[in-house]
């Protein structure tokens, strides 16, 4: 891998009482897909909000460094940060609906982005937001800059996300459940095009998600994130060809894709017990309480990420 | 399932609200007044014996003038202080009575309306819109002028004005509520629409109806006050609002008997307002998250 | 005789001349224990057909029998006792539980209003219900905000089932569940229609999960069924476009960055024809004037399709 775009270094997110994300550490390298894939609690989605600089009032990032182009965000001003935020990094979130203005025009939206950052003339940016468009392959981009939030549908509002997005060429792009509100259908759609601009463009892509079929099908590296930290990290094609650690496999095994032919009539699925639990209260692995290979070590000392061949780690003394 | 273990062990949603709004001090000085208030009511026979009314003293001793009537006497030589002691219990009983009043008839036409929706709903409403479009003092005023004007008619009277705004508040909770799934569970099990509407439904609707009706009381009680500074309440009892009344004319000579009662008035609106505070923000789940 | 069929239903909304028809003319048929899963995307009405099913909405014309009675249009004092025999366990978990109701009240208030039991008895039931579906005892007397997502599912589910239905319908039931708890919850289901034989109409967006719960499934678009078949034939043999659109749209390791796309959409159905014909890659003239009618391809596979089972590369050539 080149430099790499965003480079994440023990990064620890703490709230008052509780310190959801810890010692996180990851790279994403230029045109390069990496996904954070997690269920609820995993602190996947407030990784990338640090990164956007967006946290909750009350979170902080109490240690670690987010690198982005020779800076570290997390010593920036919040006007700073503004400039960076829809400029160099573009960001994309789970709902379409909410996230645009339901009282402006798509084009004027778009305009908006693109003065703020680029500055330039109303035309210049009106012909540009046509283009970004055209870009993100919605049918007559012209008419549509006079169009309303409302009149689209789903995965419609969910290209214009995209093109406000990439509206100021960023080097990088956060999508955070992009697809997560839409058809299964409309979500291959949208994916594909988001994967097109990163080839096309050069992009790297932050993908966070919950849904592993996504990761499998569209990123090139994973973060496996449980309760708040990092269990795997591995290229995506070699984590579902062979999981190293407990809970990658088991979650890769849950799902009822896993089981092909298989259906309710001949078995349970393989399922992981218990619940998702926090990180906060945990000395040891914060997997350990629903781990099927536990060590009595693993409760009281937390394993830490190691090497299992060039590009694999995992946090686990088990994993071989 | 190991998952019973990991979750946290919360109180219920009632004990959580009680806690936050003792740590109001707003709210708790709320509590205060009206202790002190409910106490003068409760004991007021033993407080100041006898009638309020008899004459006990010379007219027009100021406060503080002679120690037995510490707030002084009238121009008819009657004790204030055992007014006011009195006159507390009309003014809460007042307050309460109409409170109660218009919440069993705002409820039960909100809860109605917001339930059934359609016909039902739009005939409710133009009742409330019927009932809401005179000045509600001025309905008030007819309403105790056609009837005795006794205590329970002023009760009646303040309540039967004063429903409609329970009413609104209640059909849009339960319209509110109506859509949510635990209620089509609630369908789907073939409960009657008696126990969705008293039982699954209303209880979820409370909170904003308790907060609502604290503010009520109070609203109830300075229309009593209203009522009996105009002579139109009941002439046999003594209420701060006819104390205010009968002051008003001595208002350069003795401002005191007018004040003394109408800064009761304020304090008992206040408290009443204080607590209705704290209950909203105790019972708000979004602020409620802050503890 | 089928436990449930539904023949020809409707459902429609809005004023009588611009209807919006959320069910638009579906049949079908479900045996007793057996579990039929219904697929399609939002707006495609198979909320709207389950809540027909359960007659919490009025369908607009059709016949719902269950049981051998006719429930179409029956009025609320005769459902009752139907009631009892068809539950629903809904999505999501936190807004289908009374939230000042604890779960003792709400997996009781059932057994009172149908008359099943009542004190001790009931209790008794009830403490069995929850160990059934793996509630302690101690989690009786806790409010549902004391419970994760999981759990409180489990809760719904006691609920649903508590009566003894013979037809349990399952919207979307594991859609809000994390991943590690979708398997747990899938088990449950499986084991407590191996233990206590209710029949599963079985509702998602979901394909990999309809796949792996369901006996057979039925694919939903716009209101109408378009294909319905068993649930390994269906993967394997998909005869419906949609069909096949939805199965190639399940991201999946063996397509990496190619998926197979539907063209872009371009707004609603035709005037006339299949209702598919607009974001159809095999659309012919034919699609837009005349509106296929469900029929039989083989045996206990139905499709509505004037061109099932043709790729869409045999279409270009």
């Amino acid at each position: 891998m080149n430099a790499p775009v965003l480079d994440i270094e023990g990064l620890d997110i703490a709230f008052p009482m509780a310190r959801p994300v810890q010692n996180l550490s990851f790279q994403v390298g230029a045109g390069e897909t990496l996904a954070v894939v997690g269920e609820s609690g995993s602190g996947k989605s407030l990784t990338a909000l640090a990164v956007m600089g967006l946290l909750p009032p009350r979170a902080r990032i109490a240690a670690g460094s987010i690198r982005f182009g020779g800076r570290d965000l997390t010593g920036l001003k919040p006007r700073e940060m503004q400039d960076i935020r829809g400029g160099e990094i573009g960001m994309i979130f789970q709902e379409p609906m909410t996230s645009l203005n339901p009282v402006m025009t798509i084009g004027r939206q778009i305009t908006e982005v693109i003065r703020q950052h680029d500055g330039g003339t109303e035309e210049a940016a009106r012909g540009r937001a046509a283009e970004l468009l055209d870009l993100v392959r919605i049918p007559d981009p012209v008419a549509k800059l006079d169009a309303w939030p409302h009149e689209l549908s789903g995965g419609m509002r969910q290209r214009v996300m995209i093109a406000m997005a990439v509206a100021c060429r960023p080097s990088l792009l956060i999508a955070d459940e992009p697809t997560t509100a839409l058809d299964v259908t409309i979500q291959a759609q949208v994916l594909d095009l988001i994967d097109g601009l990163r080839r096309d463009l050069g992009i790297a892509v932050l993908l966070i998600t919950h849904d592993l079929g996504l990761v499998a099908q569209w990123a090139d590296r994973v973060v496996v994130m449980y309760a708040g930290r990092p269990m795997e990290i591995a290229g995506a094609e070699a984590l579902f060809a062979r999981p190293r650690h407990p809970y990658s496999q088991g979650l890769i095994s849950a799902s009822p894709r896993a089981q092909g032919d298989r259906g309710f009539r001949d078995g349970p699925l393989p399922e992981i017990p218990g619940n998702v639990g926090s990180a906060a209260s945990l000395v040891g692995c914060s997997f350990a309480p629903r781990c099927p290979v536990a060590l009595p070590d693993c409760a009281t000392r937390r394993p830490a990420l190691r090497q299992l061949g060039a590009a694999h780690a995992v946090a686990c003394p088990v994993a071989k | 399932m190991t998952d019973m273990t990991t979750t946290t062990a919360m109180a219920p949603a009632g004990s959580r609200a009680l806690r936050l709004f003792l740590r109001n001090p707003n709210a708790v000085a709320g509590m205060l007044i009206l202790a002190t208030v409910l106490f003068a009511a409760i004991f007021a026979d033993l407080l100041a014996p006898g009638d309020p009314l008899t004459m006990v003293a010379q007219p027009f001793l100021w406060p503080g003038q002679n120690p037995a009537y510490p707030l002084g006497t009238d121009m008819m030589g009657r004790d204030v202080l055992a007014g006011i002691i009195h006159g507390s219990r009309v003014s809460l009983a007042v307050g309460l009575a109409a409170t109660a009043t218009s919440l069993l008839i705002g409820t039960l036409v909100g809860a109605i309306t917001g339930y059934y929706g359609g016909w039902i709903d739009r005939v409710g409403m133009n009742l409330v819109e019927i009932v809401q479009t005179p000045p509600n003092f001025l309905l008030l005023v007819v309403i105790v002028a056609i009837w005795q004007p006794n205590l329970p008619t002023v009760a009646i009277g303040i309540g039967a004005v004063s429903w409609p705004t329970l009413a609104r508040l209640v059909r849009g909770e339960f319209r509110a509520i109506r859509g949510k799934e635990f209620v089509t569970a609630a369908h789907s099990l073939g409960f009657s629409d008696a126990r969705i509407i008293f039982r699954e439904v209303l209880p979820n609707a409370l909170p904003p109806v308790v907060v609502t009706s604290s503010v009520l009381v109070a609203t109830a009680i300075l229309m009593e006050s209203a009522l009996s500074f105009l002579g139109l309440s009941d002439p046999n009892r003594v209420s701060w609002g006819s104390m205010i009344g009968e002051g008003r004319e001595m208002l350069r000579t003795a401002w005191y008997l007018a004040a003394v009662p109408g800064l009761c008035i304020f304090s008992t609106v206040l408290a009443f307002n204080l607590i209705g505070d704290g209950l909203n923000d105790a019972m708000n789940p979004r602020l409620a998250g802050r503890e | 005789m089928p436990l449930l069929s539904v023949e020809d239903l409707h459902v429609h909304y809005g004023s009588a001349h611009a209807p919006v028809r959320a069910v638009d003319g579906v049949s079908l048929a479900l045996d007793a224990g057996e579990t039929l899963g219904l697929v399609g995307e939002s707006g495609c009405g198979k909320s709207t057909l389950s809540h027909a099913i359960l007659r919490l909405g009025r369908p607009t014309s059709g016949r719902i029998v269950f049981e051998g009675q006719d429930i179409t249009t029956q009025s609320r004092r005769k459902l009752a006792p139907v009631r009892s025999g068809m539950q629903m366990i809904f999505q999501d978990p936190y807004a289908s539980l009374n939230p000042r109701q604890t779960i003792r009240k709400i997996l009781t208030a059932p057994l009172h209003v149908h008359g099943i039991a009542r004190g001790r008895e009931a209790a008794e039931i009830v403490t069995g219900m929850a160990e059934a579906v793996g509630l302690g005892p101690d989690a009786l007397d806790r409010f549902p905000h004391e419970f994760s997502g999981g759990q409180r599912q489990r809760i719904g589910i006691a609920r649903a089932l508590i009566l003894k239905p013979r037809l349990v319908i399952c919207d979307e039931p594991v859609s809000a569940l994390d991943l590690s708890i979708q398997a747990q919850i899938l088990n449950l289901l499986r084991r407590l229609q191996a233990e206590r034989g209710p029949a599963y109409l079985f509702i998602s967006h979901d394909l990999s999960v309809v796949r792996y719960i369901s006996d057979r499934i039925a694919v939903m678009y716009l209101g109408r069924i378009v294909e319905m078949a068993p649930a390994h034939r269906l993967w394997q043999d998909p005869l419906h476009p949609y069909t096949r659109a939805l199965i190639g749209a399940i991201p999946d390791a063996t397509r990496r960055r190619a998926p197979d796309l539907l063209p872009p959409e371009t707004g609603g159905r035709p005037a006339a024809g299949c209702r598919f014909a607009n974001r159809c890659p095999l659309a012919s003239a034919r699609c837009l004037t005349e509106d296929p009618a469900l029929h039989r391809a083989s045996h206990g596979h139905q499709v509505a399709c004037h061109h099932p089972g043709t790729s869409a590369a045999a279409a270009v050539a």
